[in-house]
């Protein structure tokens, strides 16, 4: 195993992760999950991520309730959430950081800001 | 003097109001307030003339008469106090009214009768209950009668009253005379007065309204003229806007589509070629969501505008399965049309249709994961000129439920919320469709059962030209007793195939599998074997290919006619079918015109025939410009770039001009024959713009069979008509899509054009197995196996055949012209500059000899001139070169190093795997991409794309297709399935090493 940082992309458009994807690989290793269910599943296995970028609008289980879960959960809830969401409204905001989330970031992803609230997130 | 007067005169105004507002009540209406005045005021005269007659007869020494006009006065005082005091108006009158009218019956009887000037006195009582009268119509009539009996009552007893009656003085008879009359007369006046007031009071309220009513009318309308004028601007202001918008949009988005388009002719990378895709289909998209809106804002500002131009339908539904193809192959569902006896000869809006058509088609597409999706159409309604049609969708989706249904054509709604995040969209597809059907004079609904698909129809009005309808299926056609097989995999498409095979008369039997196919010609074989197989060609297990390569394999068989049906057109299939004599291939969707003329070609009209002369299907006329020249108008750099890659692509020749003046001195200049065959000219330029152009060139009169197609930014019908106005034949919105492109030129180009591609196609059909064409296409692109010398702008293969094909040598020139070749242009350059002509004209020779070996075509050719011009001297046009010369250098250079790296790339690859075994190296590569989809690990989509050459190398690429759809679709629990299944095929162990 790498002793790079692992970072959790969620996000149920592959475009998306592909963005993210590329942009953290090398620096970070990167895990991918399209939907909620898999997040969580992944977030609660034997090797968790250090961080979690999650989607909030996504079918079926949403990135709220994906944090809900993990805040849920002994070990879910060290891992520290970044939510990516395209509704730029202050209730939604309040709403995701209410759950736990660390920080926020808008769609589309700004490239530089979405790599140095990551960072930040992950060497604080 | 006079202002004290009119201040005492207030004064006593203000008193008297005061007074009368003693029972008023907060709340009251105007009329309540106006009653109790009149009741008080009343009071008030009756109170002031008991005053007068106590005072005259205690006068006299009549106590006892005194007492009653007293008493009123007292009494009233009294009365006035409870309303002040109860605000009981109801009350405070009856008491007041009864008091009056006993007053008078008291005065009657202590004064003497009524014959006495008391009785004066009970008649003057009148003016009280006339008053009254406007108060309360009901009431005092109620009194009236009241007073009449009293009255009549008052006569019966009168001699009674008379004989105890005073006797009273001459004096006193006199005086009660005289201020009876002069009370009538003051109450008769003064009611006149008050009467008067009255209706002046009314009058003057009734003007007062008028007069306000009309300034408000006035100010009204003069607000409503203010608002409609800024909401006219307002209006006028977005149409602009939107045009504006419309044309700012597209312009760039063209630049992007089309040199997206460009970019995929070119040597990519897998991945780029991905990512190109991407691009292509999010611009695509984004288009379309602009069109969407510009169209739902037209629609809603009640400014779309229906065209009424004659248009096949065939067309229509031919361009839409074209259009619809790449999804429907994408999602592997089948797209049928099944089409009754309909008109093929419209009048209409064809583009509106294709939208609705495409706009439902793309609906259920969307919503369908499996299955088929059917277009049926029928005639509803038929009147002289006028047909009206019906057109059902009906897909095997999702489905919705009723509440779901009922809102879906609202603007901006979809059936669910939650629909949108999955399938996208912005919801406006439907609502346009529904006032495009209510603008061609029709409806749409749907019908939908949740999980079982819905069928959205729609009908609508279209023009009809009742001579030149061309109606199909009754003709007789003289193919009675043949026999067809019919083989497909959809059931619906069997059936279809079927009855439209029956109406041509031809006996038709219908299997569902190339196996039960194969079966059924066996067993027909001795008896009555089938003269035609109509196969499709994607059909599970074995496909329409195989099926007729089995067919031709046996050879003691009674050979058929096969006419092949595809979903799209395929190079594949031709390169597959070739050597196996196909006879016609049908595009679905398959109409019963297109396959009559399939048909036709295949087996003769028959002997009776009425069927028109057979016609080179679409197929045969692939777009072949050569011998064409375009003359193309466009003063934007990028677009010219565009247009002119698109046409060179098909072989046409091109001219520029970069604006309109360019162009019309350009046409118009020719004395001789025109070498241009059309212009294709773009309408926003500088200068002179396209439509300006168009109309100086037709003006001109020598060129009105000039086909002129307009590019237009602007999606808009006023746009075209403006087009169509200033001369020119059609225009095709940007960004340009090729096939349209191709398919309009090839609409208006002149006779001479079409008729030699049609000769070509028809010289293809008959020589059949070794057509020229199917060998060529490879090389212009497509699914094609890619040259893996293709250098664009070299002709590589030459060059490597001249160095007797020693690849390695080549190679090595092009390392070294990449590398030492780079600034010999400027050393050139420095040269002339020192005036060394020698050294010039060394450098220029030795360029083009390199170039020349390369292959380098263009740069060879500038150097050559280059050291033409050197060797005459001519110093100044030597110069005038430099610039092209550096610019195909850098070029030539850029692509040679460009291929390089590819090369190398590729390479390093093939190292790495053929380090190994080479079923061990694939292994190796599958375990460790295995490992990352297990893992989740986003590392997998780029180890994919490092391996993917070499992956596709060892193993056939159908088979890593799936897989590589759902790696980079970032679904890897369906990428691990996928690879087990890969794995297994090749029977590679999968099992994870830290396992």
């Amino acid at each position: 195993m790498s002793d790079k940082q692992v970072v959790l992309i969620v996000d149920d458009t592959a475009d998306v992760i592909l963005i993210i994807n590329k942009l953290l690989k090398g620096k970070y290793k990167t895990k991918v999950a399209k939907n909620g269910e898999k997040a969580l599943q992944i977030a609660l296995s034997d090797s968790p991520p250090d961080l979690i970028l999650l989607d909030v609008m996504m079918p079926g289980m949403d990135g709220y309730e994906v944090c809900q879960r993990l805040q849920e959960d002994e070990q879910g809830r060290q891992i520290p959430v970044v939510f990516l969401t395209g509704n730029q409204s202050a209730e939604e905001r309040e709403r995701g950081l209410g759950l736990g989330a660390v920080d926020y970031i808008s769609k589309p992803v700004e490239p530089a800001v979405l790599f140095a609230c990551v960072v930040r997130v992950l060497e604080s | 003097m006079a202002q004290t007067t009119v201040a005492q005169t207030k004064r006593i105004k203000d008193w008297f109001d005061k007074i009368g507002s003693i029972g008023d009540q907060e709340g009251d209406t105007q009329q309540a307030r106006m009653e109790h005045k009149l009741l008080v005021y009343m009071g008030l005269f009756m109170g002031g003339g008991g005053i007068l007659w106590g005072t005259i007869c205690f006068f006299y020494g009549l106590y006892v008469p005194a007492i009653i006009p007293y008493g009123y006065t007292v009494l009233t005082v009294v009365n006035f106090a409870g309303l002040y005091w109860f605000k009981n108006f109801q009350v405070s009158r009856f008491f007041q009214v009864l008091m009056s009218l006993l007053l008078p019956f008291m005065f009657q009887w202590s004064l003497g009768g009524f014959v006495s000037s008391g009785a004066v006195m009970l008649w003057s009582m009148l003016a009280l209950v006339g008053s009254l009268t406007f108060q309360d119509i009901k009431l005092s009539q109620r009194w009236l009668i009241v007073y009449l009996l009293l009255t009549i009552f008052s006569g019966f007893i009168d001699d009674w009253v008379k004989r105890y009656a005073l006797n009273l003085s001459e004096g006193v008879t006199t005086a009660f005379f005289v201020t009876n009359i002069t009370v009538i007369s003051a109450i008769v006046f003064g009611l006149s007065i008050y009467l008067l007031s009255l209706l002046r009071h009314h009058q003057f309220q009734l003007e007062y309204l008028v007069e306000a009513r009309t300034a408000d009318l006035v100010q009204a309308t003069e607000q409503a003229q203010k608002e409609r004028q800024l909401a006219e601007d307002a209006n006028r202001a977005k149409s602009t806007f939107l045009a504006a918008m419309s044309h700012e949009i597209r312009t760039p988005m063209n630049g992007v589509i089309g040199m997206v388009h460009l970019a995929l002719d070119t040597k990519l990378t897998n991945q780029q070629q991905g990512y190109l895709n991407n691009i292509l289909i999010s611009a695509t998209a984004l288009l379309g969501v602009i069109n969407d809106i510009l169209d739902f804002t037209k629609i809603e500002a009640g400014k779309l505008r229906m065209e009424e131009v004659p248009f096949k339908l065939e067309q229509v539904m031919h361009d839409v399965s074209t259009i619809l193809a790449p999804k429907i192959q994408e999602k592997g569902l089948e797209l049928l049309f099944r089409v009754e006896d309909v008109p093929q000869y419209l009048i209409g809006d064809p583009l509106r249709l294709r939208q609705i058509l495409l706009n439902l088609l793309n609906n259920g597409i969307k919503f369908t994961e499996m299955g088929e999706i059917l277009v049926s159409l029928k005639v509803v309604e038929k009147q002289d000129e006028r047909i009206k049609l019906q057109f059902a969708v009906r897909d095997s989706g999702i489905g919705m439920s009723a509440a779901q249904a009922k809102r879906l054509f609202q603007p901006f709604v979809q059936a669910d919320d939650s629909i949108t995040r999955k399938y996208g969209g912005t919801g406006l597809g439907l609502s346009i469709s529904k006032r495009l059907t209510e603008l061609m004079g029709g409806a749409i609904w749907v019908e939908s059962t949740l999980g079982e698909g819905s069928v959205f129809t729609f009908e609508a009005w279209f023009g009809y030209d009742g001579e030149t309808k061309e109606v199909l299926t009754p003709r007789r056609l003289d193919w009675g007793g043949l026999r067809a097989l019919v083989v497909d995999d959809n059931g619906t498409a069997r059936e279809i195939l079927s009855s439209m095979l029956d109406k041509f008369g031809i006996e038709s039997r219908a299997v569902v599998s190339a196996a039960e196919a194969l079966a059924e010609l066996e067993k027909k074989q001795e008896t009555n074997p089938y003269q035609i197989v109509l196969a499709d060609w994607q059909m599970p297990e074995m496909d329409g290919a195989q099926l007729v390569a089995q067919i031709r394999q046996r050879q003691n068989w009674v050979q058929p006619n096969v006419l092949m049906v595809t979903a799209y057109d395929s190079q594949e299939l031709y390169d597959i079918t070739k050597p196996l004599q196909v006879d016609h291939y049908l595009t679905k969707p398959v109409s019963p015109s297109t396959l009559l003329d399939s048909l036709t070609n295949v087996l003769g009209p028959g002997k009776n025939s009425l069927v028109k002369a057979p016609t080179a299907s679409i197929r045969q006329v692939r777009y072949n410009f050569e011998k064409v020249h375009i003359l193309l108008v466009e003063d934007n750099e990028i677009n010219q770039q565009i247009a002119r890659s698109l046409l060179i692509k098909v072989g046409a020749e091109v001219t520029i001009a970069n604006n309109g003046q360019e162009a019309v001195d350009m046409v118009c200049g020719y004395d001789d024959e025109l070498p241009y065959d059309g212009i294709l000219m773009d309408v926003q330029m500088p200068f002179l713009d396209g439509y300006q152009a168009t109309k100086m060139i037709r003006d001109d009169g020598r060129f009105n069979e000039l086909p002129i197609i307009g590019l237009t930014a602007h999606a808009l019908i006023e746009e075209r008509q403006k087009g169509l106005e200033s001369g020119m034949n059609e225009q095709i919105t940007k960004p340009i899509e090729p096939e349209l492109l191709y398919a309009t030129l090839k609409q208006w180009l002149g006779a001479k054009v079409k008729s030699e591609t049609r000769l070509k196609a028809a010289a293809r059909i008959e020589a059949e197995s070794e057509t020229e064409q199917l060998v060529r296409e490879p090389e212009q692109g497509g699914g094609a196996p890619v040259d893996e010398w293709a250098l664009a702008g070299f002709d590589a293969r030459s060059s490597i055949k001249r160095l007797a094909g020693n690849e390695g040598l080549y190679r090595t020139l092009l390392q070294r012209f990449a590398e030492g070749y780079g600034d010999v242009v400027v050393g050139l350059s420095e040269a002339m500059e020192r005036d060394e002509r020698e050294v010039a004209i060394r450098q220029a020779h030795t360029l083009k000899g390199v170039a020349s070996s390369i292959g380098a075509l263009d740069l060879a050719e500038v150097a050559g001139r280059l050291e033409k011009v050197l060797k005459e001297g001519d110093f100044e046009a030597g110069r005038r070169l430099l610039p092209t010369a550096a610019a195909t250098l850098a070029q030539a250079i850029g692509t040679v190093n460009r291929f390089l790296a590819d090369k190398e790339r590729g390479e390093t690859v093939e190292v790495e795997g053929s380090g190994e075994s080479e079923a061990g190296g694939v292994a190796e590569m599958l375990v460790t991409l295995y490992g990352y989809l297990v893992d989740d690990d986003g590392e997998a989509i780029d180890y994919l794309a490092e391996v993917w050459d070499s992956l596709r190398h060892e193993l056939p690429e159908e088979r890593l297709l799936a897989l590589q759809t759902s790696v980079n679709d970032f679904d890897f629990e369906q990428g691990v399935i996928d690879l087990e299944i890969v794995a297994e095929a090749i029977g590679v162990s999968l099992e994870k090493r830290d396992e």
